[in-house]
This record gives C-alpha cells, sequence and structure tokens, in this order.
C-alpha cells in the first residue's frame, strides 16, 4: 500500500484531542498566572517600597523558585498536564524544564550528570532569545544609528 | 491592571495551546518562537508599553524574558556602542536565569525523580 | 521466514509487574508486583530496571526447580542502550548469554532463535528474558521523568515489569509450534507518539506471511494476539490487514497492549501499554495459564517492535516497525 493510502487509514483511528477545553484551560491557567505575577509585583513593591521594575525582577525569582520547588516535590508535572501551555509559556515553564532535566540524573554525578543536562529543554529558548535578541539590536542600531 | 495582567497572559497561552493542538510543533518550538516574538516587540519599545499597560501579566510569560534579552542589550549599547549588545545581554534575566541554575541545583541535590 | 520447530516446548514462565499494572485485569497472572514507587529499593531507575529481569530469570528458576547451571544459554534483550539492563542483569547469574534487540517484538525473537537452537540440538533448553521500565523508556526517549510533557491520547504507555521463559526440548503440555521471522517496514510515519500507527503494517505482513508459509488460513487457530499496538494500532491493523492482505482479524484477535491496563480506571493511560514487556506480561501469563487449561489450543502471537532512535528521528527519517510472530500449541497426549 502506500504512503498516502495508510496514513488516511491512520487518520480514522485517532482519537479527538479536545481542541475547545484545551485552549479554555490554558487561557484561564495562564491568565491567573499573570495575574498572579501582578499580585506580586504589588505586593513587593508594596512591602519592600521598591520600584515595579525591581519588584518585576522579585516577582520572576519567586515564579522561577516555585515552579522548582514544586517540580523536585513532584507533583508539578500534573499541573502542568493539566493547564498545557499556560504553565509552559510563562517563565514557570522555562524553571520547570530545566528542574525536571537535573533531577534525572542525580545518579550520573555532579558533572557528567547535572552539568550535561540542565539545559537540556531550556537550551533552545535561550539560544534563541539570545541570537534574536542580538541580531535585531544589531538591526536596531543600524536603522537609528543610536538608540 | 488585574484584568489587564490576566487577558494578556490568558491571551498569549490560549495562542500557544492553539498552535499546539493544530500543527506539529512541540512546546519547545512554540517557547522558543515566543522569545523570538517577546525580543521583537521591543526593537520598536512595543513591549515596553505593554508593561506599562498591563502590569505583571506582561513580564509572566516567556516573551518577557525575551523582551528583557534585547532591551539589557540595547541599554547598554546606548552606554558602549555597538558591543554593548553583548556586555549588557543579561543585565536583566541575570536574576531569572540565576535563580533557575541555583534552584534546580540545589534542589536536585535533595529530591529525586518519581512519578 | 517461517520455521516449524519439532522439539521446542514450554516448561514455565515468570512474571514481576510494576505499580500500574497492579491494576490490569491480568494481575492474577502475575508472580509478583512491585506496588510501592518506581526503585524498588535501588538507587537509580536504570538498576531498578535490571533488578526486574534478573528477579524474573531467579524466580523461573525457582519455579522451574533448577539451578544456573543446568540452563544452557539466556537470550534477552531491552529498551535501554546497549541493552544494559539485560547485561547488567544476566552478570550474576554465570550462564552465556545472547543479546538481541528488537524494541517491543524482542520476546519473540529471543523465543525463535531459542526454538530454533533446541531442534538443531545445540542446547537443550535457554530461558528467554525481557524488561522494560517506564521511567527509563520516558527519560532515554522522551522527556525527563518529571517534565510534564504534553502527549496526545494515541501515545501508548511503557509497561514496567520482567518476564521471563523456560524453553526445552524435554517434552511438556505446550509445545513452541512455529515462528515468523518479519521484515522491516515502512510505511512513512514520523510520530513517535502513535507507535500503533507505525507497527501495524509490520504485524500485518509478518501474520499473512506466517500464514502463507504454512499454508493456513487465519481461522486456524483460536487466539490472535499482537503485542502493543494499542486500542487505536487495533484499529489500523484490523482495516490495514484486510484491505491490502485480505484476511479478516474478528473477535479471536486482541492486542496486548490493549489488553493490559483497565483503561476505565486508569485514565491517564490513553492508548494502551507497550514496551518489551508488555506483550509477556499477557502471553506468559494469561496465555500460558489458558493453554495449560486447553481453553485455547493453537494460538498465534505476533509481538511488534518500532526500530528508532531520537538522532535518527530527529534527522527526519520515518520510524521503522518490525514484527516476530510465535505460535503455540497444546501438545495432545
Amino acid at each position: 500500500m502506500e504512503k498516502k493510502k495508510y496514513q488516511e487509514i491512520v487518520k480514522r483511528h485517532v482519537a479527538k484531542e479536545n481542541k475547545k477545553k484545551n485552549a479554555l484551560v490554558a487561557f484561564l491557567i495562564g491568565g491567573l498566572l499573570g495575574a498572579f505575577g501582578n499580585l506580586l509585583i504589588e505586593f513587593y513593591s508594596y512591602v519592600f517600597d521598591i520600584s515595579s521594575a525591581d519588584a518585576g525582577i522579585y516577582m520572576i525569582i519567586t515564579l522561577v523558585f516555585m515552579a522548582c520547588l514544586f517540580t523536585a516535590l513532584g507533583f508539578f508535572d500534573n499541573f502542568v498536564k493539566f493547564g498545557r501551555m499556560g504553565i509552559i509559556i510563562p517563565i514557570t515553564g522555562f524553571a520547570h524544564s530545566m528542574q525536571s532535566a537535573t533531577l534525572d540524573y542525580k545518579n550520573e554525578g555532579l558533572v557528567l550528570g547535572f552539568g550535561s543536562n540542565m539545559f537540556k529543554l531550556a537550551g533552545t529558548v535561550i539560544l534563541y532569545g539570545v541570537t534574536s535578541a542580538y541580531f535585531f539590536g544589531l538591526i536596531r542600531l543600524i536603522i537609528t544609528g543610536g538608540v | 491592571m488585574y484584568l489587564y495582567s490576566f487577558l494578556f497572559c490568558g491571551v498569549l497561552c490560549l495562542i500557544a495551546q492553539i498552535i499546539l493542538d493544530n500543527t506539529k510543533l512541540t512546546p519547545g518550538h512554540i517557547t522558543s518562537i515566543f522569545v523570538v516574538v517577546g525580543a521583537f516587540l521591543d526593537v520598536f519599545n512595543i513591549y515596553d508599553k505593554i508593561i506599562t499597560k498591563v502590569g505583571g501579566g506582561a513580564l509572566v510569560p516567556i516573551t518577557s524574558f525575551g523582551h528583557l534579552l534585547i532591551h539589557g542589550a540595547m541599554e547598554q549599547a546606548g552606554k558602549s556602542g555597538v558591543m554593548g549588545l553583548t556586555m549588557g545581554m543579561f543585565n536583566l534575566t541575570a536574576s531569572g536565569i540565576t535563580a533557575a541554575i541555583v534552584c534546580s541545583f540545589v534542589f536536585a541535590l535533595i529530591f529525586k525523580p518519581k512519578n | 521466514m517461517t520455521f516449524k520447530f519439532k522439539n521446542a516446548y514450554i516448561e514455565n514462565t515468570s512474571l514481576i509487574a510494576g505499580y500500574y499494572e497492579k491494576l490490569s485485569p491480568y494481575a492474577k497472572y502475575f508472580d509478583k508486583i512491585y506496588e510501592k514507587d518506581f526503585y524498588f529499593k535501588e538507587k537509580s531507575l536504570e538498576q531498578a530496571e535490571t533488578k526486574l529481569l534478573s528477579e524474573s530469570i531467579d524466580l523461573l528458576l525457582k519455579k522451574s526447580k533448577k539451578t544456573k547451571d543446568e540452563i544452557d544459554v539466556i537470550i534477552a534483550g531491552d529498551l535501554l542502550n546497549q541493552i544494559t539492563s539485560s547485561s547488567y542483569a544476566i552478570l550474576n547469574k554465570n550462564i552465556p548469554f545472547l543479546g538481541v534487540y528488537s524494541a517491543c517484538a524482542t520476546s519473540n525473537e529471543s523465543i525463535i532463535i531459542a526454538s530454533a537452537m533446541i531442534d538443531t540440538k545445540h542446547i537443550g533448553n535457554a530461558i528467554c528474558s525481557t524488561s522494560s521500565h517506564n521511567l527509563t523508556s520516558e527519560k532515554q526517549f522522551r522527556n525527563p521523568i518529571e517534565y510534564g510533557g504534553l502527549k496526545p491520547k494515541t501515545a501508548t504507555f511503557t509497561a514496567t515489569g520482567g518476564a521471563s521463559i523456560l524453553i526445552t526440548s524435554k517434552k511438556t503440555d505446550i509445545k513452541i509450534e512455529s515462528g515468523t521471522i518479519g521484515k522491516i517496514m515502512d510505511l512513512g510515519v514520523k510520530d513517535a507518539n502513535n507507535m500503533g500507527a507505525v507497527m501495524a503494517p509490520a504485524a500485518a505482513d509478518t501474520i499473512a506471511r506466517h500464514l502463507f508459509d504454512l499454508g493456513r488460513d487465519i481461522n486456524y487457530y483460536d487466539l490472535i494476539l499482537t503485542g502493543d499496538l494499542g486500542i487505536f494500532g487495533k484499529e489500523i491493523l484490523k482495516e490495514f490487514i484486510k484491505k491490502d492482505y485480505n484476511i479478516i482479524l474478528d473477535s479471536r484477535y486482541d492486542d496486548c497492549g490493549a489488553m493490559l491496563y483497565n483503561l476505565e480506571k486508569q485514565k491517564e493511560i490513553t492508548a494502551g501499554g507497550s514496551g518489551p514487556v508488555c506483550a509477556p506480561l499477557i502471553n506468559y501469563g494469561f496465555v500460558y495459564q489458558m493453554l495449560k487449561k486447553k481453553h485455547f489450543k493453537k494460538v498465534l502471537l505476533v509481538t511488534t517492535g518500532a526500530l528508532f532512535s531520537p538522532t535518527f528521528l530527529y534527522q527526519k527519517n520515518n520510524i521503522l516497525s518490525i514484527a516476530h510472530a510465535i505460535s503455540l500449541e497444546v501438545v495432545e497426549k
């Protein structure tokens, strides 16, 4: 049988993903995380009497800390499976990918285990973030001749 | 502000979920695209304006990571010219990345994966 | 390539399973279940998988009342890179070892090789073993264990367990009647999350060639089982084998992956089980006991394997598949 005809058979026997429910859940969970981030910023600005820019940094650190801790404790993967992109797109997704990759290699030592594998999943984000930031920055400098 | 935070972050996640469910792109691909978009939006200072309007909700998603990268790079470029791009790249994102590295390391020493 | 075996019999089997397999409708045919966690008191998950394989061999020796010195050869394989689970498990057994690999078709591959060697009188008996572990295969093939990777519903769930079978030239009540060695198939599937679709063509081809080589009709068998196509792969096979080979698989056909778990209760398992130990968990337990009770007389067991590696997959290659078949028959006195 040709590959094309086989693909047609395969497509007929696939479970339908519940796309609408997924989208709704991602929207709600992502939104809640966004609102929570805002809450943290207002909290830190008020309690520590700092600018909202600094509070923003504290907020990111808090979310990273929580995502790492919950991943290490073992239940964050269930949250991610439920919240889907609602948890992966916020900075929690980045922290979760680093923590889970590191956890796996406990038995292979600090250098060959942790060191080689911590950025297994997060590396892509850092690579493309930095590279695109650099080239966009360069283009902007060339266009505007300054900042 | 809370409402805008909720809506902005929510809509970004919604778009990401729709892309995930309807294309062959993986979460890794999608987060990378969003980082690049975040960096791009700051080329014309659009992301700064979004942050002022939306508040925390604009700093939570991974797009803010892209924004912070280019923002730090551009700030330093203002002081040191083109080389400033490389010098300032991690200025603003330093704390996020450091927190992730240190937390990942310490927690991985203490805990182990289960299911 | 089909062989009819003259002198290969099953003496005994042993099955050890893990946490998720506890709720299986066929759990009563398992010899031992590790209920608590995935480490089984070992330091690493890979060592836990090694323990499963090692213990299943020890358990089989105990059940058959044999010592290690009475076994001529062990043939084993698993999913870990370089089949290290098997190698490290068999280290202290002091028995000559042949390592084999065909992913989830490893169990039948080992049985075919053992039966052929027994038939040619090179050996008198052999133990065939395999193991798989859900977390070690997630770590090796997919994402980190604690990563909440989003999987589509067609993704099958790697079973955790160790399985061993003792094949002998001494006559018993169940014989290994024939074996068919499969050919590698490729129908253009690149989706590692839909292994049923990857492997169905291999199962179809092997079943068809088995029947053709022996001049048999599908109705010759009381029961036909495929290894781990899962609930979706099972339907794909039924349609594909009818269209391409004009063979109809009716109610006598089922799939070990679709049978292994209680899909009603275990909602996190969406498509069924997979892994080298998935088929043995049904074949060496339920099917073997049913044959002993003469509930079935002639069964055809087809194990299917997906041959690939993440490297080849990322280099945009298709995922290949293979299926090996054995037929078991009750010996009429």
